[in-house]
């Protein structure tokens, strides 16, 4: 960086001989002159100074007997001097320069990454649709308000980060662990069961626990009740509270698994054939540069979009898109006994592995692998241990009608 | 009786105080880095610079650094730095 500054502000090597060198080097620093890269070559003494300093330097030259000789100027100033008849240049320098500065302003490309439940280019359809999209200004882009609209849109959306960098918009998505299940509530509520299962633990913070270990429940049973009866000596209520109820309940339950499929499939067989077509984006216009004629009926096609960019996030509106094609034909193959076994267990820790990351914990699962003619079935029950209290808001006017109207019953 | 040194009162204050000794007595601080570089702090003034060697004139005492493709990397008022092939520092 030093030796940059250096560069930018210009400097001179010169040589100094005479009788007196090291006397004019010790005036030089006594008048805080900066000299570097000091070095002696056999008569002559080489160093480096400032293109400012330069001038004060002839006084104390005089002074010592000391002969200054400019080797070699080096730096900004000199090279902007050098080129000073090169006017097209300079200018086309400056215009580069300031249409840099210009490209900075806006958005150029947009980012997503977390989301696994909805597809990138659907949130990035959505996005691009209703809120950024390419080449808008900077300023204008309000990420407080996109992250907000993301979370209300969708549903699955936990927590979403909206943030800048460069010309790229980059949008963090946390995706929600169970969507039916929620803790904490403002207002008074019960916990009620999001699905049938027996309670394997229970921990209440807040209300009144309404069942027990290894109770087994419906769904919409309360679990924990928001309301709190408060008793005198003789067990009888005199006033009832109502507060949202809160704790952890974690029950077993059952997912049904189903899984069929045929033992004889068709299957990829890729040939030499490979080809690519190419097309050019800019300013979000597409052209065609290049597209391969006479392509085999099956293939895959996948593409691949290079961006022009500057670092790892200065993205200008200009990239590449190259199409790639890769021939196949189908074969039809049979899997025997063995492997359609293998292929069904693969699905089946695929089903468990998705449940996992639902938070839940698998107990048990009593799935059976069965061959009929030319289909395997696998079915059965995989058992989990999951949370499912779900949060069920309390009428409290509701409910205290309710209780008058029995206290009214009781007494007539 | 005693003779006065100013040298050695100036050593018993800074012992008695815990106060560096480069500060009271002006001594030179020099740091050196393997046999590659060498900064030296408090002098007054090169009085010799040659490829061999290197002559600085601290407060008190001439100290001399020989080697081989020695050069001043920066020369200022307060410190400079010195690289190179660094075989022998003394003091005269």
């Amino acid at each position: 960086m030093i030796s940059f500054l250096k560069w930018l502000r210009g400097y001179l090597l010169i040589s100094c001989s005479g009788p007196m060198v090291e006397r004019f080097l010790n005036q030089c620093v006594h008048q805080n002159i900066l000299l570097w890269n000091l070095r002696r070559e056999g008569e002559e003494l080489y160093c480096n100074v400032g293109r400012t300093a330069f001038s004060q330097l002839k006084d104390i030259s005089k002074k010592t007997g000391t002969r200054l000789t400019i080797q070699k100027k080096c730096g900004f100033p000199y090279l902007l001097y050098r080129h000073r008849k090169r006017r097209i240049f300079a200018l086309a320098a400056l215009l580069s320069m300031v249409l840099l500065y210009v490209m900075s302003l806006f958005i150029w490309d947009i980012h997503i990454e977390g989301n696994e439940s909805y597809k990138t280019d659907e949130i990035l359809a959505y996005v691009t649709k209703n809120y950024v999209h390419g080449g808008q200004l900077i300023s204008t882009v309000d990420t407080i308000a996109l992250e907000e609209e993301l979370r209300t849109h969708y549903d699955k959306f936990a927590w979403v980060s909206c943030e800048i960098q460069g010309t790229q918009l980059i949008i963090h998505i946390k995706e929600t662990i169970n969507l039916n299940v929620k803790n904490k509530a403002e207002k008074p509520a019960d916990l009620i069961a999001s699905k049938s299962g027996q309670i394997s633990s229970i921990i209440t913070r807040a209300g009144t626990p309404m069942v027990e270990v290894g109770q087994k429940v419906k769904k919409g049973d309360v679990l924990i009740s928001g309301t709190i009866s408060y008793v005198n000596d003789s067990q009888e209520v005199y006033e009832e509270a109502y507060v949202p109820a809160d704790g952890d309940i974690v029950a077993k339950t059952q997912y049904s698994y189903k899984d069929t499929f045929s033992l004889s499939y068709y299957e990829k067989e890729y040939l030499d054939e490979y080809r690519r077509g190419y097309e050019l984006q800019f300013f979000g216009n597409q052209w065609k540069i290049y597209e391969p004629k006479n392509l085999k009926k099956e293939y895959d096609r996948t593409e691949k979009i290079v961006h022009v960019k500057l670092g790892k996030t200065f993205y200008f509106p200009v990239a590449l898109k190259i199409n790639q094609y890769q021939a196949y034909q189908l074969k039809r193959v049979t899997y025997d006994k063995e492997q359609a076994k293998k292929e069904a267990e693969r699905h089946l820790q695929k089903f468990c592995d998705n449940l996992c990351k639902k938070g839940v914990e698998i107990v048990e699962n009593n799935v059976t692998i069965s061959i009929s003619g030319e289909n395997l079935t696998a079915s059965g029950t995989v058992t989990v241990l999951e949370p499912i209290g779900k949060i069920s808001l309390i009428d409290t006017k509701q409910r205290q009608k309710e209780k008058t109207n029995e206290h009214s019953g009781e007494t007539d | 009786m005693k003779k006065f040194n100013p040298q050695q009162v100036e050593e018993r204050v800074s012992n008695t105080f815990s106060l560096p000794k480069d500060v009271v007595m002006g001594l030179t601080n020099i740091h050196l880095i393997g046999n590659r570089e060498l900064i030296i702090e408090n002098y007054r003034g090169i009085l010799l610079c040659s490829e061999t060697c290197i002559k600085v004139q601290a407060k008190k005492q001439l100290l001399i650094v020989e080697g081989k493709e020695l050069k001043i990397v920066y020369y200022t008022n307060k410190d400079m730095k010195i690289s190179g092939m660094i075989s022998a520092i003394s003091f005269q």
